[in-house]
């Protein structure tokens, strides 16, 4: 799966913004969408490299918090432009060749129902 | 308060502007960041070529093919346009001249209404001062402050203030520093990230010196564990947040310096907005995600960054501690390896496995911290004082305290794609 093709996916949910990164990626921003549980909306960003061989590192807004006001213990932010997103890891096999860019934006979403 | 801010290359160009002995003209084009108040970075400048010109007995004028070639200049890079020159003097603010408000009527608004985004500056400096307006679209804003980050940092200001004598406490660092020296430690503004072993000691002995004022930024509160190490803290103050502790400690020391606290970790917006300004942003985090974050904030917005780590190793025992002095246009963080995708990757693997970071539950000393906190405070005192004179690009020193050897590392030559992407983009970066 190409850059292009990821955001075109991604772009089903919203509009997205594409970020040159100094290292040749893009990080291609999704509009904030609604996550459940929490009552607010959050920004999905994904750090795309030219070619998709797995799951791309995925962001969210800096200061998204679980129901109980927590984040994941593996949590870290960064900037970009003036922004600050926040990633962790999680168990999320995602596979490009089968796996469609939205449904992979939701899963993100979905870690912080709890 | 609105500012302009450059590296070494803007202030070979003002040098130039001053020292001519005809009128000159100093063209720069800006990156720019709108966080607050606004703040113009000058990324490329240069005199007019005398074919841009023409000089009679009224000053100088520039041609309307000059215009026109900044304008598309400032179009294709999406930069404002900074335009300065010089008036004679010293001491006092230069005042603008007819033909200068002139002038700033007719280009200002010019260049807001094509290129509306971004700010655009008129600056006349002197010596010491410096006057002007800056614009964005229609909006107009006096100039605040031109600055200059190098070692020392070169500032203009934008109003005479009276000279008052120094208090007592002051007079035995005047003679080693200059009277100027302490009134400039008197006006300046350091950020501290991290208010641990290091981080403390620094606020401390900035407090200590008189700084003007300081901005404390610290996440955590303070734990039993800190307490052989966290300057401030006592066991009355295990719970309490470490902004509060050093914020005491500090205001004990010395009553007339500021200070914010920001009891968060960087970064937030909040904390881009707040730390933009400052004159020093002293780095004393213990991740390497931070530290390369805190690395990226100061390129992007052209401040000079301190970064002090130390890292004990027991089996076999050895202390790796570092001073990084980082200034815009050398060599940052990550060209002298304190920064790595690698060490990354490895942070974030050891929070997979439920650890905080690398350097969580590692031994710490105080006194293994003392020596770099006190280095990083002289850093800070040539910065602003310029007590040691023109130093110039990024410093690296390393401490071994078993050796007790403090040693200068040389840098390797070439910078990281890091420096060339953010170097003075501001918030665009």
């Amino acid at each position: 799966m190409t850059v292009d093709e990821f955001i075109a996916g991604l772009g089903k949910l919203g509009a997205v913004e594409r970020r040159a990164q100094p290292n040749g990626q893009v990080l291609a921003v999704l509009e904030a969408q609604p996550v459940k549980g929490t009552g607010r909306r959050s920004r999905v960003a994904f750090m795309l490299p030219n070619q998709l061989q797995g799951r791309p590192q995925h962001f969210v807004d800096g200061d998204l918090r679980t129901r109980s006001g927590g984040v994941p213990n593996n949590w870290a932010t960064s900037v970009v432009g003036t922004d600050v997103f926040g990633t962790w890891s999680f168990n999320c096999a995602w596979d490009p060749a089968s796996d469609t860019p939205e449904a992979l934006a939701l899963a993100v979403l979905s870690q912080w129902d709890r | 308060m609105s500012e302009v801010r450059g590296a070494h290359e803007l202030a070979a160009a003002v040098d130039q502007v001053l020292a001519s002995n005809r009128e000159e003209l100093l063209i720069g084009l800006c990156d720019f960041s709108m966080l607050g108040n606004w703040l113009m970075i000058a990324q490329e400048c240069r005199l007019a070529r005398d074919d841009e010109v023409h000089r009679d007995w009224h000053g100088l004028h520039w041609t309307g093919a000059l215009t026109s070639e900044v304008y598309v200049q400032a179009r294709h890079s999406g930069r404002g346009v900074l335009l300065l020159h010089a008036h004679g003097g010293s001491g006092e603010v230069p005042s603008l001249s007819k033909t200068d408000s002139n002038t700033v009527e007719e280009v200002l608004p010019h260049f807001g209404m094509l290129l509306p985004d971004v700010p655009h500056a008129y600056v006349v400096v002197n010596a010491t001062h410096a006057a002007g307006w800056m614009q964005l679209g229609e909006e107009r804003r006096a100039l605040g402050r031109f600055k200059v980050v190098m070692t020392p940092i070169r500032t203009w200001a934008s109003t005479s203030s009276s000279s008052e004598a120094l208090p007592p406490r002051d007079q035995r660092q005047a003679a080693a520093l200059g009277e100027r020296g302490i009134t400039q430690l008197r006006r300046s503004t350091i950020g501290i990230v991290g208010l641990g072993g290091a981080g403390s000691q620094v606020a401390e002995q900035l407090a200590h010196a008189g700084v003007g004022k300081l901005i404390l930024v610290d996440g955590d509160v303070v734990k039993d564990v800190n307490l052989s190490r966290t300057h401030g803290t006592s066991p009355a103050t295990v719970g309490h947040k470490k902004v509060q502790t050093a914020k005491a400690m500090v205001c004990r020391i010395s009553p007339e310096t500021k200070v914010d606290v920001v009891a968060d970790s960087f970064p937030t917006r909040k904390l881009l907005t707040q730390l933009r300004d400052v004159d020093v942003l002293v780095t004393c985090v213990d991740g390497v995600q931070p530290r390369s974050e805190l690395n990226r904030f100061a390129l992007r917005y052209g401040i000079p960054l301190i970064d002090v780590g130390t890292t004990i190793t027991p089996d076999p025992f050895q202390v790796d501690g570092h001073l990084s002095l980082v200034i815009p246009g050398s060599h940052c963080l990550r060209c002298a390896g304190h920064v790595s995708d690698a060490l990354i990757q490895e942070e974030h693997e050891a929070g997979r496995q439920g650890r905080y970071g690398l350097n969580e539950g590692r031994p710490q000393v105080v006194s293994f911290n003392a020596l770099l906190a006190s280095s990083a405070v002289t850093e800070v005192l040539k910065l602003i004082t310029g007590f040691a004179g023109l130093v110039r690009g990024s410093r690296e020193l390393h401490y071994d305290p078993v050796r007790g050897a403090l040693r200068q590392v040389q840098l390797a030559p070439g910078r990281c794609r890091e420096c060339t992407w953010y170097g003075l983009r501001g918030d665009r970066a």
